[in-house]
């Protein structure tokens, strides 16, 4: 909006929650946080990953839902549930590529992150990007994230067959234009999948 | 071109075209708000003209001697527009009446004989006595003017009887 961006850098998680907390105090969202923090190994690092909404241009979410109620507004932000319309069903819950929308079991309903809609529609920036001490969370533009980083901003990811193209960017390795995931080696199921120290220690070989 | 499915269920909330509760709810309020404003404005229009409404002189419209007893002139009042009809019911006995059947605005017609006023359009009858409707469509009484006579002259004035 405005010109300005959402850019996610992984790398520069520490992990301190800050975004999460400064989530939770919205009262648009009565108190839950719609930002978590994955951990990319957790047997064997502490290294976070933030998660917001990524929204998708040709949003899975909304694709998938069958009372209707996933919205896209015109500056491409995928919005939560409508309260009329959603039925709690959680098949988005289940499409999301990315983990984003949650169900709220008390409500009945999906929550998920509007890129602080309150905030962006009047010129504020998103309230985890205002709080993220080490700017793992950039708000800003992308000809000024370009002179400050040297990781490259994508927004395009290859999940098995399908393309899904998003809003949000991903500080990626330099020349990368694409982020590829084959969604099957992460199965358990997989053959040619590298098991981890904690599925070893507790399945063995 | 995306699927039938996808048209009838778009992601963007631009193309979705369902109305909200809230939306529908606000078009109610306000069309019956309209219609309550035009119906007020209509009714204080014409309570404000018979309220004001200037007291006309009295027009001459014919000598006594020119209508026979069971005969009717007809005559314009007050303006060029509107068509009326004047009756000699008895030897002293005058009516006038708007010419304007009250169903569809089709002239009316005299039947001295059986004193009735006859629109001929859809067979409405009124009487001839005092306008009132008395078989047909029409379910109002036709204007009825005040005539009074003096110096052997027929007078009409604009104010409308009231009929019983």
């Amino acid at each position: 909006m405005n010109g300005y961006d959402f850019f996610i850098d992984p790398s520069r998680c520490i992990g301190c929650k800050a975004c999460m907390q400064a989530c939770m105090e919205c009262d648009t969202h009565r108190g839950r946080s719609m930002i978590h923090l994955e951990f990319v190994d957790r047997a064997m690092s502490t290294q976070t990953s933030p998660v917001v909404c990524m929204h998708c241009e040709d949003p899975a979410c909304a694709r998938v839902c069958p009372a209707d109620a996933i919205k896209q507004d015109e500056n491409g932000i995928v919005h939560s549930s409508l309260k009329p319309r959603c039925i709690g069903c959680s098949n988005c819950v289940l499409a999301c590529p990315f983990g984003v929308p949650q169900y709220v079991a008390q409500i009945d309903q999906m929550m998920k992150c509007d890129m602080c809609f309150d905030r962006t529609s009047i010129g504020k920036k998103p309230m985890c990007a205002t709080v993220c001490p080490s700017q793992a969370l950039y708000y800003g533009r992308a000809e000024d994230i370009e002179r400050i980083r040297v990781e490259n901003p994508i927004h395009q990811f290859q999940f098995g067959n399908q393309t899904v193209k998003t809003k949000v960017h991903l500080m990626s390795a330099p020349a990368t234009d694409q982020l590829d995931f084959d969604i099957v080696s992460f199965m358990p199921e997989s053959e040619d999948r590298v098991p981890d120290i904690t599925e070893l220690a507790i399945w063995g070989n | 071109m995306p699927a039938r499915w996808k048209q009838d269920f778009p992601v963007p909330s631009g193309e979705d075209s369902y109305v909200t509760r809230r939306e529908f709810t606000k078009f109610l309020g306000l069309t019956s708000l309209a219609f309550l404003i035009g119906t007020c404005a209509a009714a204080t229009r014409k309570l404000a003209k018979q309220f004001f409404r200037r007291d006309e002189t009295s027009v001459a419209v014919a000598g006594i001697q020119e209508i026979p007893v069971g005969g009717h002139k007809l005559f314009r009042y007050p303006t060029e527009n509107d068509p009326c009809i004047l009756l000699r019911l008895a030897e002293d006995k005058f009516v006038a009446f708007d010419q304007r059947c009250t169903h569809l605005s089709c002239p009316v017609l005299f039947d001295a004989a059986k004193k009735q006023l006859a629109c001929p359009c859809h067979e409405g009858f009124f009487s001839a006595e005092d306008g009132r409707p008395l078989a047909g469509p029409p379910k109002r009484p036709l204007a009825q003017l005040l005539v009074t006579t003096q110096n052997a002259q027929v007078l009409v004035s604009q104010r409308e009887v009231q009929s019983a």
